[in-house]
Order: structure tokens, then sequence, then C-alpha cells
């Protein structure tokens, strides 16, 4: 070391002197921090996840019970001496109490659905990207198959057949246990099967884009050095994938998931609303909308009840992906 | 320096399919590598030099197995690489490291660079994370970077940590050869000398052995001790530097050498020899000698037989009829008045 003396950098103080080094997720994190939609966003949907994770608690009635006050009850009327903050349906159910249930229910469905679509197509569009030749022929055959076919009418159909008859699916008991808890489902009637199904069907046809763009992104970062620099250590190609791969690859994909779950709760609010997804008395925004839009004529403010969190909570996740899609390019200066 | 071979490369050759057509059929191939021979010897560098696209940086990457040779051997220490299998060729991978060119991708923007130098020792079952960090910061200070460095990510460092950083990988393994890939190629000038100091100061003192692949001859000339001249896929002159420097025996090396420029103002132009045309493609390289549609010497034989690489002079290696015949003439020449003293 005679002839190259030239320190680079001389410690001020040593050591602990910028130790503390930003990552690039602390960076992120502080870029998003300064979109104000995003926060906001972010804010509403904390409110409507804690609301409904406390429903049991919130709701001042059981979420089926009827016969409480007069049907369509407009807010804020007191019957019995208990307060119906939002007034109740057609049948006479707290509106207020099904909103908090429906919200579980909704946002359960709209997380598995968005969450495991993104994560098999993560994996098979890496797994595509990575390795290319034959496994990428299968997956990307597959998926412009799923692409080219329009998939709403499919999912209807699908739903239609599956959603009436939810024991032509075999589910797993526990899976059934696992989410009647979770959404506080009745173990009785099909309500469960119901609830399964169409988070499978829902993420059979939500995995196509997370695939695609997780190729596309693999695609260039195996082209880049330090993979190869990773191989030439001696790695194993599993190594690579999971140490380097993906989280190179992982910024858009961030971005679509916050996007896909908006997206799934759409779709999921869709379904229902056509009376093909869940189905009464079970309650998701997507059927409330749908009771609701036949007494529109007559009483106006009844569709706001459900239809609201619909636009508010897609609006947030599509605002949150907006933030973080700004927040992860390193070409935008903030 | 011994004289013992660390490396020989036996006839190298590396094609590129070039896919084309609806069924995605392969329509031709990019020879990028094309018969490439040559050893390195234990604690030498080798450069490598030719112009952009001769197949230097591929030579580079296939004696590594980065990418799958065509055909040809390459024999580590007698070992022929191509023939290992995957367990012994991870064992080999500890002996041969590459430094990468572009030190802007060379590394992973989302890992502090402690964990990159360490992920070598990792792979290779230096499970203790304390010692596997002993060894991180001994390298970083060893390439003049400081402890406190390694939580850094590389976003943090400039062009030239960024190749330390790439050094200290490929030396945290403590190789036996590195393929040093234009290691200063995208650096500042001021820059470039401290790296290729660098490099040399580790070579000496752990016995290092270097392919170094480059396109300025400068540089080569500063840190070989023998060079290799490549162009489209061949190697046409192999000798010590300084005989290739001063006594260039192929055409193509002597226009190359005329075109260094002189660093001094003052100084009188040295003669350029300028060559017509440009490179031909790889895909469809020019029979007979390959550089004779741009050779001003060539003759008739240039453009139907190729030249094979040989021992013109005792270690000076060349593809190049006119040189032989020169070489020849003059040893004859030199023999007879020899004989008439």
């Amino acid at each position: 070391m005679a002839t190259t003396s030239v320190p680079l950098t001389k410690p001020t103080a040593p050591v602990l002197a910028g130790a503390r080094s930003e990552s690039q997720w602390a960076i992120v994190l502080r870029r998003f921090r300064k979109h104000r939609m995003a926060m906001i966003s972010l804010g509403a949907l904390m409110v409507v996840f804690l609301a409904s994770l406390l429903a049991p608690v919130l709701a001042p009635f059981p979420r089926d019970a009827t016969g409480l006050a007069p049907r369509f009850s407009p807010p804020l009327t007191a019957y019995n001496g208990q307060m119906h903050w939002l007034g109740t349906d057609h049948v006479g159910r707290d509106f207020f109490t099904r909103l908090l249930y429906a919200a579980r229910i909704t946002l359960s469905i709209s997380f598995f659905a968005a969450t495991l679509a993104t994560l098999i197509g993560m994996t098979l569009g890496a797994l595509a990207g990575y390795f290319r030749g034959l496994v990428d022929s299968i997956v990307m055959r597959i998926l412009e198959f799923m692409a080219s076919i329009p998939d709403f009418p499919i999912l209807l159909i699908v739903a239609s057949i599956l959603a009436s008859r939810p024991e032509s699916l075999p589910i797993p008991r526990f899976v059934l246990d696992a989410m009647g808890a979770l959404m506080l489902l009745s173990p009785v009637g099909n309500e469960r099967a119901q609830v399964v199904v169409i988070i499978v069907v829902l993420t059979a046809f939500g995995w196509i884009s997370a695939a695609r763009l997780m190729r596309g992104m693999v695609l260039s970062v195996r082209e880049r050095d330090f993979i190869e620099a990773t191989r030439a250590l001696g790695a194993s190609n599993a190594r690579i994938i999971l140490r380097h791969v993906v989280p190179n690859a992982f910024p858009p994909l961030v971005v679509s998931y916050t996007l896909s779950l908006a997206g799934a709760l759409t779709a999921e609010t869709a379904l229902s609303f056509l009376g093909i997804g869940i189905t009464d008395p079970t309650p998701t925004w997507g059927n409330m909308l749908q009771f609701a839009t036949n007494f529109m004529l007559t009483d106006p403010w009844v569709p706001l009840i459900p239809g609201l969190p619909v636009v508010i909570a897609s609006l947030a996740f599509n605002f949150i992906g907006d933030g973080l899609r700004d927040a992860l390019d390193p070409r935008l200066k903030m | 320096m011994s004289t013992e071979t660390l490396l020989e490369v036996r006839n190298l050759v590396k094609y590129f399919p070039i896919k084309g057509g609806l069924l995605q059929r392969t329509v031709g191939y990019v020879k990028a590598v094309d018969g490439v021979s040559f050893t390195v010897r234990r604690g030498e560098t080798l450069g490598l030099v030719g112009e952009s696209g001769c197949g230097k940086t591929t030579v580079g990457r296939t004696i590594l197995r980065l990418i799958p040779a065509t055909s040809g051997e390459v024999l580590f220490e007698g070992r022929d690489v191509f023939k290992l299998n995957a367990r012994e060729m991870k064992a080999l991978r500890k002996d041969m490291q590459i430094i990468f060119q572009d030190p802007y991708s060379s590394l992973d923007p989302r890992m502090p660079i402690g964990e990159s130098v360490a992920e070598g020792l990792l792979v290779h079952g230096v499970k203790d994370a304390r010692k596997r960090n002993e060894i991180v910061i001994e390298m970083l200070r060893k390439v003049g970077l400081e402890d406190y460095h390694a939580r850094r990510y590389p976003h943090e460092f400039s062009g030239g940590q960024r190749q330390r950083i790439g050094i200290a990988r490929a030396l945290a393994l403590r190789p036996k050869f590195i393929v040093c890939d234009e290691p200063v190629s995208a650096l500042d000038v001021s820059i470039q000398s401290q790296v290729l100091n660098l490099l040399k100061d580790l070579q000496a003192e752990f016995g290092l052995t270097y392919l170094f692949i480059a396109h300025n001859l400068s540089v080569v000339e500063h840190i070989s001790d023998r060079v290799g001249v490549m162009y489209l896929g061949k190697l046409v002159e192999l000798t010590d530097r300084v005989t290739l420097f001063r006594d260039p025996l192929h055409p193509y090396t002597k226009a190359l050498l005329s075109a260094i420029p002189i660093p001094d103002p003052t100084a009188q132009k040295r003669e350029r020899m300028i060559l017509q045309g440009e490179v031909p493609s790889p895909v469809n390289p020019p029979r007979g000698c390959r550089f004779h549609p741009r050779c001003p010497f060539a003759v008739d034989r240039c453009k139907v037989e190729e030249p094979p690489l040989e021992e013109l002079r005792p270690g000076h290696f060349a593809a190049c009829w006119v040189a032989k015949d020169e070489v020849e003439r003059a040893k004859r020449l030199e023999s007879v008045s020899a004989q008439a003293a």
C-alpha cells in the first residue's frame, strides 16, 4: 500500500460520524411522507381498517338483527333509546353495524386476493424472467392466454357458478375456519365458502399483471453486472434471485400491489353488486349497494352509505400507489 | 515472477447465436471469440487489448464460466475449468474472481457494501458473522476505505470508491487469479492511476495474477508484464510489454500504437498509421487474415489463408504472414552476415 496512500475521505470523528446510513427504504419513506394525498389516504385507510378490526366492539347491534327500527330510518334516528347513526336498511338492520362488518369482509377479501395474486405473479414472473427458456415460454403462454380473454365476463361466469355452489371447489377446512374467524362469519350455511371462492376467483385473474411486471423487471435486473459478480462469487441461483433480483425488481411491484388492492376491492364490490358474489345476509359494501340502489328513487341518501366507503377506499389505495410510485422513482427529485 | 503457468487457454471459441424469424431459429452466429490460445503465468499481469467488440471481455467471462464457451479448454492449475461439476466449480470460484468495468452497475444498490463484500464469504461457508465482519473491514482498509463505510449503500460513493469496493469484494475470497475487465475505463483520469496503483500493490501483497482487459494502451503499458492484442475474435500478437511497445510485429498493433496520444504539446507528432474502413462484422468475418481488408501491407496470401499465431521471435507471438516473412528475411540476412564475418 505504498503508492496508494491517498485516503478517500478523512473521517473527522472516526466510526461514529456518518455511521448511520440511510437505507433505500428509509429514503423512500421520507419521500412518501411528503406526498400529502397519499398520507391523507393512508390515514383514512387506517381509520377504516381500525374500525373494521374493532367491528364487534364498535357495532351497536348484532350484524343481522332486524326489527330494530322502521326500514329506511334516516341517519341519526334514535329508536327505543338506541341510536342508529346511519339509519336502517330495507329490512330495518342497522346500517352502521353492517357497514363495519362489511368493511372487515371486503377489506379482507381484497387483501387476500391482491396479496395472493401478487405473490403468485411475482414468483412466476421471477422464474420466467430469470431462467428464460422453457419456463419462460410456458408461463408466458399461460399468461397470454389469460390476458387475451376478456376477464370480467369470465369472472362473472366463473364466480356465479362457484359462488352458487361453493362445495364444487374443495376448500380445506382450516382455510374455512380461519377465514370465518377473521371475517366473523357464521359457520353454518355457505357464507365462508363463498368468501373463499371469491378470493380464489379474483386471485386467478389477478396474478397476470404482477407476473408480467415482475418478468420485465427481472429481465432488466439480471443483465446487470452485480448479478454476474454474485455468480462469480459462487452464489446459487436461489440466493441470486432472493437476495439480489427480487429486491431490485421490487419497487414497481409495491406500486402494482397497492393498485391491485384497489382493483380487488372494486372487483369484489362489482361482483357482489351484480348479485353473484357474496349474498345477503353476509354484508359487503357491494351487496349493500345493490339493495340500496333499488330504493334510490324514494330514498336517495341510501346508496351513499355503502357507496362512499367504496369510493374512499379505492381512491385511497390509488393515491397511496401514486405516492409510492413517486417515492420509489429515484429520478424524481423531491 | 515465476515462469510457472497458472492459467492456460486453448483454442477458446465463443459464438453467440443470432435468433431470428417467427420461430426464433438460429440464423447465424456472432463469432465473438474464435480460437484464442494463451497462457498466464503465476504472478504476472497479462494485458489484453483491442477495440470495442473484439471479444476481449467475452474471453474474460468465458474463462470464469460466467458465459458458457462454445468450445476450447481453459486449464487452471492444470484442471479443465469447463469439465468441473457444480460443486467443484463453486470451490474453484474462490480462486478466480472478476472486477467489472462499470462501478455503477457492479454493486447491488439495495445492499450495504459491507454485505456485498461479505457475500462471497457467506457463500463459501464462513458462518461466523464476526469473522466475516473482520475480513470485510480488513479488505476495506486494504483498498483504502474506512471501517464505517461498510454500512453505507453504493449510491453514497463515488465511482472510484465503488471500484475499490468491487476490488474488495473480489479480494475477500483470497483468489489467486482476477480478471480485471476494464477496471479503470469508466473512471476519471485522475482516479485511474490511483486504482491502477492499488491493483499493483495488492498484486504484490497477495501474489495475485491478473488478466487485465483494457482498450487504453497507456493503462496496459503501465500495469502489464505481457500484452496480448485482439482483433475481431482473434489474438493477433502476444509478447512482453517492452517488446510490444518498442518493436511490434503485427500491422494492427503498429496502427494501435501510433494512435496513442503523446501528452506533450511541444513533442513532434509521431507518424500516424491511419486504418481505412471499419472493423468488419464478427457475424461474417473476412476470409483469410481477418485484418487484411484494412491492412496496408496485405499481400495475396493474406486474402485466402489465415495466419496462425506463431512464435516468430523468442517469446514474441504474432499472427501475420508479412511479419513472418520479414522476420525470416532478417534472420537469413543475419546468418549470411554472420557467415561473412
